[in-house]
């Protein structure tokens, strides 16, 4: 039986060889064996094996069929600092996963400027660290700001999500954003105020625990995984294609 | 002469039946659709039809048991009751049987007509709600009718006659439709709210999948549920306004003397069967057309046509002048009562749809309340629904009025005729929600395309406003009926007046202000405990069968119908039994008088609290439509999570409670009615 690796990116990270193909490794990884979980996921094909940070041996000699022939469903090659070994160039197609198992694929593609950047992004870093941040950035340069050296915090490499931002004084139209509209609503206004009236502040954090609630409703136009020198982007579907090509996802995503 | 007039509204319920039947027939010729919409269809229809079975042959027994009893209680001639009893009951269960054969073959037709488009997916989901309405007034007319004719052959057509002999005797076949009504409305509306809030509970919060998802278990028993309660419960339930109101003005006819006043009711049921039968022919509409307008433009063409066609009725047939209490009033005020209770019934149902719509202020306030948590989500709710009782109790005031003023008591029944007269096509459009509903949910199981769901989604919305409309009618209709059977009843025991300044009464007027909440938290209860189980097996199911959640194995949907069925049985028959046995008790051991104080009692707080709750529950599920339409942070929200607890609190309310209290105040004041005879000796 053929071996895959995944890198999970969210909501922990590590990189796992299983038996499973995407979508069943998405629902097992969802529901659990016992179906006793109901946790969403992401995570991101890698064409192993690479480096010697992970340790494929292991993964080949115990990655191997029950015997009762079924096909071992994960084995952790790493729990820890697991994005930060994994070259980009090897980062296949993204999956998200619903808490009831479905997933939907994404394709790997390389990050453009926007044309007409908007004056505030919202940003939800999923991995390795977490903070929910109004920047003045587009996601290129977001993603340079966290993983360039000479900041004096920074991350080698980041995977965060660009979110859907909405006008936080129109809220009866806030559209399907969930947990983006919380009781602190007035934070946001307030650090949207601060960025406005400082030229030398580019970023503010909004919430450091936010990502606990975080949803598939929530991701605007991509997730992105980055490092200093190169950003990748995994471009969300557009509604019309939720709608007619991923209708049973997208429902259980609370997007539709 | 005048008996032959009996044969005009047995005809009129002949030519309902035979509508129904060609409406049915041409529902089945249509496209079932694929296999997997055909077993799906298969499985709501074995699930509901197997839950009646099981509620027909408790009703069965206590049926035969209540027929016994009048058989025993009553002496002479008015054994006959039992008899009347009997009919009563048969007919309306089986208009309720009828409704749901139609309405679970609409439903996959409907799925699968919205493939070609939205008008022909409105004309088979309508079809099939006007199978319902068509039979329930067909069968309670003919019945009425039938009995008359057979009980007037025997005794006589005589004004005294009918007044003391015929008249009580028919009252058992009002008591026979409302005691089936109270267990089909209490028993559907069980099992339909334990299914949708065990569905809810489990799939959609614990487990995250979505509605209407065929991995749930509870999916089916939620679908059922839709027929039984709101197609088979609803049907029940406007059968015995529909008879009671009827019922009720003959019997203030007969008080007033007059043989014709006797017979107009019937004659004006009779009117209101044909137009509502032409007025189907107006429920069409165009590709992209709105199916609000078709049906409202049935409904309305309905009930002008009605008018048109009563006002010809009622000088011919009433006479110029009548009293009542040493009153005279003259026939133009019979017309004057039937179209202030035309208006009252339109306007509480506009209202009520003011109250609960979700682009109007008061559910908006709701959702926005939701923003700060639950508490306030419920509390927004409980406000809504208890200032919604304001406008519709001052129109059914200045309705009750403006009818005594025009044609005494008998104007006051003869206005909730105004508002049932076209119960046919008016129980048709409520009919054809669940069916929408059904439909929708049949879609979205068998993944069709999106643009059938988001015709099915269209129909469906659709029919919550005509739901809401509908309850609003419901409560009206049953209000004035309970008042025309409370005067009948007092006329009946000889009661001249009911001085609430005596002990008896004020005894009286307590208990029955409180029966209605006792009984509601009866219940509530029931569809906690029945929700409870529902949860823990979906729950096993989910636990237990490998490769349920990844769709690789088949959910065991007979498990929950089941679970559901067994519930609402057993639930259902303390509540119903009480609702019978409480003014028996009441009558034998504290008089007349105090079951006078009782009926008044009950009638008030049991209406104010199916308004309440009526609007409360209509307004808790519209926040949550309007959060999850986009508003507040839409589906996922903290608001969303809020509004989920107040629509799962409204639901027992809007579906189960609320409703059967149109039903208990009727019933109660029935069987008053019914042994009023026994009590005035």
């Amino acid at each position: 039986m053929k071996i895959y690796y995944y890198l999970t990116v969210f909501p922990t990270e590590g990189l796992i060889a299983s038996q499973l193909g995407p979508e069943d490794f998405g629902s097992y990884m969802a529901t659990g064996s016992k179906k006793g979980t109901a946790e969403h996921l992401i995570f991101i094909e890698v064409s192993g094996e690479f480096g010697s940070y992970f340790d494929w041996d292991y993964a080949i000699q115990n990655c191997v069929p029950h015997s009762d022939g079924r096909p071992k469903h994960s084995k952790y090659l790493a729990v820890y600092r697991a994005l930060e070994n994994t070259p980009l160039d090897k980062l296949g197609a993204m999956y998200l996963t619903t808490r009831d198992g479905r997933s939907v694929k994404l394709e790997k593609s390389v990050y453009k400027e926007p044309e007409n950047p908007a004056e505030f992004h919202l940003y939800q870093e999923l991995c390795p660290v977490y903070p929910l941040v109004v920047s003045k950035l587009n996601a290129g340069n977001f993603a340079k700001h966290l993983t360039s050296d000479s900041n004096k915090v920074f991350v080698p490499q980041i995977v965060f999500a660009d979110l859907k931002f909405f006008n936080v004084d129109d809220p009866e139209h806030t559209g399907n954003i969930g947990t983006l509209y919380s009781r602190n609503i007035q934070h946001l206004k307030g650090c949207i105020a601060q960025l406005r009236s400082s030229n030398d502040k580019q970023n503010k954090t909004l919430d450091r625990t936010h990502v606990e609630s975080f949803g598939f409703q929530h991701i605007g136009k991509a997730i992105y995984v980055a490092n200093s020198k190169e950003t990748i982007a995994y471009n969300m579907l557009t509604m019309d294609e939720l709608q007619r090509d991923h209708f049973p996802w997208a429902k259980s995503a609370n997007i539709l | 002469m005048d008996s032959l007039l009996l044969y005009f509204p047995l005809g009129a319920g002949v030519l309902s039946l035979l509508f129904a039947l060609y409406r049915v027939l041409w529902v089945g010729k249509q496209d079932p659709g694929s296999e997997t919409l055909i077993e799906i269809s298969h499985a709501i229809r074995s699930g509901a039809f197997a839950f009646l079975r099981r509620e027909y042959k408790v009703l069965a027994i206590i049926v035969i048991c209540v027929a016994a009893l009048l058989v025993i209680g009553e002496h002479g001639a008015t054994r006959l009751v039992a008899l009347s009893f009997v009919v009563g009951a048969f007919l309306s269960g089986t208009a309720g049987l009828i409704g749901m054969h139609a309405a679970t073959l609409a439903n996959s037709r409907t799925a699968q007509s919205a493939k070609t488009g939205l008008a022909s997916a409105l004309s088979v989901a309508f079809a099939g709600g006007s199978v319902m309405g068509l039979s329930v007034v067909g069968l309670g007319i003919i019945g009425l009718s039938g009995l008359l004719l057979i009980y007037t052959a025997i005794f006589g057509f005589e004004i005294m006659t009918l007044k003391e002999t015929v008249l009580p005797i028919i009252n058992g076949y009002s008591l026979g439709a409302s005691s089936v009504a109270l267990f089909a409305r209490v028993g559907g509306g069980i099992f339909t709210k334990a299914a949708d809030v065990g569905a809810d509970l489990v799939g959609k919060v614990e487990a995250g999948i979505p509605e209407d998802d065929p991995r749930n278990p509870a999916v089916i028993a939620d679908n059922v549920g839709d027929n039984v309660g709101d197609v088979a419960g609803l049907g029940s339930d406007l059968c015995e306004s529909y008879i009671g109101s009827i019922i009720g003005a003959m019997v203030l006819g007969g008080a007033a003397l007059s043989v014709r006043l006797v017979v107009l009711p019937l004659v004006i049921a009779a009117i209101g069967i044909i137009m509502s039968i032409i007025g189907m022919f107006f429920v069409r509409t165009r590709e992209g057309g709105n199916p609000q307008n078709a049906l409202n433009f049935g409904t309305i063409g309905a009930s002008v046509l009605m008018l048109v066609f009563t006002f010809p009725a009622v000088w011919y047939l009433a006479p110029r002048t009548f009293s009542y209490e040493n009153i005279s009033y003259s026939s133009i005020g019979i017309i004057v009562a039937i179209i202030t209770g035309l208006i009252c019934g339109v306007l509480i149902g506009m209202v009520t749809e003011y109250y609960t719509a979700d682009n109007r202020k008061p559910v908006i306030n709701i959702a926005r309340a939701s923003t700060t948590g639950a508490a306030t989500n419920i509390l927004g709710g409980i406000q809504v629904g208890m200032v919604a009782t304001g406008i519709p109790v001052i129109l059914l005031a200045a309705a009750i009025m403006v009818a005594y003023h025009a044609a005494g008591l008998y104007g006051i029944a003869i206005a909730s005729m105004g508002m049932l007269a076209t119960t046919g096509i008016q129980l048709a459009v409520d009919a054809y929600g669940p069916i929408a509903d059904n439909a929708g949910g049949i879609a979205e199981m068998a993944a069709m395309d999106p643009e059938v769901r988001e015709r099915t989604d269209k129909l469906d919305a659709v029919g919550n406003t005509t739901a809401a409309i509908g309850k609003g009618f419901a409560i009206g209709s049953a209000t004035l009926t309970a008042l025309a059977l409370f005067v009948a009843y007092k006329e009946t025991v000889g009661l001249t007046m009911i001085d609430a300044t005596r002990p008896r009464v004020l005894v009286g007027l307590l208990m029955g202000g409180m029966l209605p909440y006792v009984f509601s938290s009866f219940l509530i209860g029931s569809v906690g405990k029945a929700a409870f189980s529902m949860i823990e097996e979906v729950r096993r199911q989910f636990r237990t069968i490998e490769g349920l959640l990844a769709g690789k194995a088949k959910p065991d949907y007979v498990k929950c119908v089941d679970i559901a069925t067994k519930a609402a049985i057993r639930e259902m028959i303390i509540p119903g039994v009480l609702a019978v046995l409480i003014p028996v008790v009441v009558g034998f051991f504290g008089g007349a008088e105090m079951l006078g104080g009782v009926l008044v009692g009950v009638m008030i707080s049991g209406v104010m609290l199916a308004l309440f709750m009526a609007n409360s529950g209509g307004a808790w599920d519209n926040a949550k439509k309007h959060i999850e339409g986009g508003a507040f942070g839409g589906k996922g929200s903290d608001a969303h999570k809020a509004s989920v607890i107040g629509d799962t609190v409204g639901d027992p309310f809007k579906d189960t409670a609320g409703p059967s209290m149109d039903i208990l105040i009727k019933l109660m004041s029935v069987v008053s009615l019914v042994i009023a005879p026994i009590i005035s000796r």
